[in-house]
């Protein structure tokens, strides 16, 4: 038998189950690396069952019974409701915050100057450059695009 | 007939079967007996879907596993953030010899260390293999896995202890 061979049936061989008890013995014997291996194993699992963990009798169980007893068989899981609640809230003033504040910039600005100067707070270039793309096209044209930008907004 | 006291005999016979496997999982009473808890909680609900007595078992460790499973992680995730710049400094990186300088005492807390250290899926198959005696065939089925893959995870689950306990100088190392 190879030591592969034993690798595979070593936790079997422990347990003394499997079938090829006799040939695995025989191997342990001659191999100190598979012997090691078994002599390792035993010394783990057989100290591991020494750990103990507290141990309870049935009166106790059966005082923690009632505990069961007591509790509501079906809880509302508050968590997902606070959670869903909080994201229809914060969508909702958002979007009431969009509306609000696009409408009063539409409202504020009357005439192209007006809107001119709003827009230059609002983009990433100033006002006289505005002023200066806006100077080559005539002012019901650019009366016009100013439109459809805060038609756009 | 299920009833209620048929539940209560079932709870007072496998409470401290969970118990031990979720105290063994966590290390702590309080969390394990909240793991006992709400698991008998959770299957007290489905009680009348159970056929027979082995469903019930297997059910309640998976519940039990599963419970633990969450438990571990969102502790672990807990103690990531507390311990950023934790460096662990082995006490036995000089010792060699297991007679030499560990005592009984001492191999039973480092052995019991070495099973806390080990992966989520080794340490439950090593506590339910070693501890709780059931069958690979059972584990494999509370652990929806196939039992090869329990076998196998299982001898892993033992190098790997064993390893440390090399490291460590707990156990010889080979000649």
């Amino acid at each position: 038998m190879k030591c592969k061979n034993i690798e595979k049936n070593i936790l079997d061989f422990i347990e003394g189950k499997g079938k090829e008890t006799e040939r695995i013995k025989e191997h342990l014997e001659k191999c100190e690396k598979c012997r090691k291996l078994y002599n390792d194993f035993l010394l783990i699992l057989n100290n591991s069952t020494k750990i103990d963990v507290p141990h309870y009798d049935e009166n106790y169980w059966g005082e923690k019974f009632k505990y069961i007893q007591e509790k509501p068989l079906f809880r509302i899981k508050l968590k997902p409701v606070f959670t869903g609640i909080s994201l229809v809230l914060i969508f909702f003033s958002t979007f009431l915050f969009i509306r609000i504040y696009t409408s009063n910039f539409k409202k504020s600005a009357s005439t192209s100057s007006e809107k001119i100067e709003l827009l230059s707070h609002n983009l990433p270039f100033g006002e006289e450059e505005i002023f200066q793309y806006v100077d080559y096209i005539k002012e019901e044209e650019a009366e016009k695009i100013l439109d459809v930008i805060f038609k756009g907004l | 007939m299920k009833d209620k006291k048929n539940f209560e005999e079932y709870y007072v016979m496998y409470a401290n079967k969970i118990y031990s496997v979720a105290y063994r999982m966590l290390n702590n009473h309080n969390d394990a007996m909240d793991i006992v808890q709400e698991t008998f909680l959770r299957a007290y609900k489905n009680w009348n879907n159970f056929k027979g007595l082995s469903m019930f078992s297997t059910y309640l460790y998976r519940i039990a596993v599963n419970l633990s499973y969450d438990f571990l992680r969102k502790k672990n995730k807990m103690k990531k953030v507390e311990n950023l710049d934790y460096e662990n400094i082995l006490p036995y990186s000089n010792k060699t010899n297991f007679e030499d300088c560990v005592h009984y005492d001492d191999l039973l807390e480092e052995i019991k260390k070495e099973v806390d250290n080990l992966a989520e899926k080794q340490k439950i198959v090593f506590i339910l293999k070693t501890y709780e005696e059931l069958t690979y065939e059972e584990i494999a089925h509370i652990l929806k896995s196939r039992v090869g893959t329990v076998k196998a995870t299982y001898f892993q689950s033992l190098l790997k202890i064993r390893e440390n306990l090399k490291k460590k100088g707990v156990i010889k190392n080979e000649m």
